[in-house]
């Protein structure tokens, strides 16, 4: 399989169907809209880990589908779900230790999502719980069946070997910034988790990963040459930052996990 | 192209929504479900709809009031089926916390038990639905949760959290029929910290003695780790706890063979009911005498195998009802955890008492219960075991004696 740019697909198919990139286009433009939706088909344009067959998946929903910005938005997102974390693998040596910051009232609507619990309060206590835990052994073996994330997880690590926030700022604002996570919970602590994949399990990000879910982020950019080069994404830091870390830090997406692949006690960072 | 700016401080975002009007509220909740939301922009990679929740708390009170209307409203459309899955079950997510005032919890379980009701257990919504419910503390029956359990076990731990949290009293015996259930199992686990919390040790320990030995071997060594760490220390039932449990088992039997008796004038089951009322009797009585712990308790436990006794000479009905899968289960489970109940009990209070008691009454048993030559060995294996059990060793060390 063949990692192409959409240009360069549309332009082939333009031979036997004359028109299609306009129509494409035409289509990509209509999400200017949406929020995020500008930057979504911006990215779409410029991403170049795509395989051939899923832009002409995406090609194929898109062209058939009605000029609503709001059903483009579904259409991408049902053809990328089905192609997520199918791209090239991301280079991190085997023992890499993944990092995932989360604010714990986000961690715990995912774990009540995710039909753990009945309630937003029992999942809130499963965290509450694990974080009186300071053995790893006890934490994985209570959080085994405990789903961290939802549709794709992001995550972050170092690429010297190093603990994954080992470099990262001290606060848990600054951790926000550098990895470019939402404002919303500004000031409240982070959860940072730690833990390892299975080989074959870190995959480059794409645009496939950031248009997959529900919600298009809007700080998301397709792999330059220097980070295809190097095998990882990077993180898209807060503006605030952009002059101290313009690169971002390194950045991988792979399939939700359990608590199982924990290897730290979870830190609490204010 | 300029990229549109996130405006996802807590504080941008409130103001936002506090400045719209009912009908602008309105289409903001309907557009951030099914991921439209063009008014607030942000970095989260996260569902939608949990930006909803994380600033409910934050608005002011006429906007969360109005939220609440309008989520109420919206349920009654997902009832009608207008919804889509992902958007419905994002909004029967947020009936915490927008639901939860009491001038809405009526309504809102009525429309959450007709959304139940009318889809396949396997349907999201549906789940969702139920986690609604469970969120509102709704107190359905035993029987309601178990029905959804036998037609998804995804509803596991959501329907555990719903027992232990609004029927406790019944949650015992609920696990009882229902392990060994793998997703049970693990919300049992999972669940051991807040069982703790709410109900204290004593009570979970109680509660682990009677379900251990349908537990298996990876959950026991959870549930001692758990023990171990968090310094539970054994916790035994008192007296009037273990009468407790011979009279509901009498209760049982004696349900059990009416149930299963086709004819009104049945003569065992009538001649059981006849004997479990002279033993209600006899414990009444006895407990106006105030006579001593340990020795009511044996004889309590003689009368009541007594009971069984006569109720087996009857002849081959009861032996035939006794056989039968349901009512075998209920003699040798029941009786066993009370029989195991009662040992500890009389161990620990009774210090280096031969425990002859035991042995006698656990052959009587087995003969009364028709309990298998091979359960008697163990069992009497386990007896003669020079074991001492101080106050110091932990439950689940008997625990796992015993089950061995």
């Amino acid at each position: 399989m063949e990692l192409r740019r959409l240009e360069e697909v549309l332009s082939e198919r333009e031979r036997t169907e004359p028109g299609i990139t306009k129509v494409i286009e035409e289509k990509l433009e209509l999400l200017v809209g949406p929020a995020a939706g500008r930057q979504a088909g911006q990215n779409v344009r410029e991403e170049r880990l795509v395989y051939k067959e899923e832009w002409d998946a995406l090609i194929d929903a898109v062209r058939g589908c009605a000029e609503d910005p709001d059903v483009i938005r579904e259409v991408v997102r049902n053809v990328m779900s089905v192609h997520k974390l199918k791209g090239p693998l991301a280079t991190c040596p085997s023992a890499t230790v993944f990092g995932r910051a989360v604010v714990e009232t986000d961690l715990a609507k995912t774990i009540h999502g995710s039909g753990r619990w009945g309630t937003l309060r029992w999942s809130q206590r499963t965290i509450t719980y694990a974080k009186t835990l300071d053995n790893t052994e006890d934490l994985r073996m209570w959080w085994a069946d405990i789903a961290l994330g939802v549709y794709v997880m992001w995550a972050t690590f170092n690429t010297d070997g190093r603990a994954p926030f080992e470099d990262l700022p001290t606060t848990a604002d600054g951790i926000r910034a550098a990895l470019g996570l939402s404002k919303t919970h500004e000031h409240e602590p982070l959860l940072l988790l730690e833990y390892t994949l299975e080989p074959g399990k870190a995959i480059m990000p794409r645009v496939t990963e950031a248009y997959a879910g529900p919600t298009w982020t809007h700080y998301f950019r397709p792999a330059g040459l220097l980070e295809r080069k190097r095998g990882y994404g990077r993180t898209f830091p807060w503006d605030e930052l952009a002059e101290q870390n313009g690169a971002g830090e390194p950045e991988i997406v792979h399939e939700p996990i359990t608590g199982r692949c924990l290897t730290s006690p979870i830190v609490e960072k204010p | 192209m300029t990229p549109e700016k996130p405006n996802d401080s807590r504080t941008f975002i409130v103001q936002q929504i506090e400045s719209l009007d009912s009908a602008a509220l309105a289409n903001w909740m309907r557009a951030r479900l099914h991921n439209r939301d063009r008014l607030v922009v942000t970095r989260d990679r996260e569902p939608a709809y949990y930006l909803v929740a994380n600033i409910y708390g934050f608005l002011e009170r006429d906007i969360q009031a109005d939220l609440s209307r309008i989520a109420l409203h919206m349920l009654s459309e997902i009832e009608k089926r207008t919804w889509d899955t992902a958007p419905a079950a994002a909004l029967l997510r947020l009936v915490d916390p927008l639901l939860m005032a009491p001038h809405h919890r009526q309504a809102t379980i009525d429309v959450l038990q007709r959304i139940v009701q009318s889809r396949p257990p396997k349907d999201e919504i549906a789940f969702a639905a139920v986690q609604g419910l469970v969120a509102l503390e709704h107190r359905a029956t035993p029987r309601f949760w178990s029905n959804l359990l036998k037609r998804d076990e995804r509803y596991a731990p959501t329907i555990f959290e719903a027992m232990a949290r609004t029927l406790f009293g019944s949650l015992q015996e609920w696990l009882l029929r229902t392990l060994p259930h793998e997703e049970v199992e693990k919300a049992v686990v999972n669940a051991l910290p807040f069982l703790v919390e709410d109900h204290g040790g004593d009570k979970l320990m109680s509660l682990l003695i009677a379900i251990e030995p349908h537990l298996t071997d990876p959950a026991k060594e959870q549930i001692k780790a758990f023990a171990a760490r968090e310094q539970l220390t054994p916790a035994l039932p008192s007296e009037d706890l273990l009468r407790g449990h011979l009279v509901r088992l009498l209760r049982c039997v004696d349900t059990m063979l009416w149930s299963e008796t086709s004819e009104p004038n049945d003569e065992t089951a009538m001649a059981f009911a006849r004997y479990a009322l002279i033993y209600r009797q006899e414990l009444r009585r006895r407990r106006d005498a105030q006579s001593v712990v340990d020795k009511s308790l044996t004889s309590d436990w003689e009368i009541y195998v007594g009971i069984l006794e006569h109720a087996l000479a009857r002849g081959d009905a009861f032996r035939t009802r006794a056989q039968s899968e349901l009512l075998a289960s209920l003699l040798q489970v029941r009786a066993k955890n009370v029989v195991d109940a009662i040992n500890n009990y009389v161990q620990m209070h009774r210090g280096d008492t031969p425990i002859r008691f035991t042995v006698e009454l656990r052959q009587r048993i087995v003969t009364a219960l028709l309990l298998t030559r091979e359960m008697r060995d163990v069992r009497n294996e386990y007896i003669r075991s020079n074991r001492s059990l101080g106050p110091g060793d932990s439950v689940m060390a008997i625990l796992r004696d015993l089950q061995q």
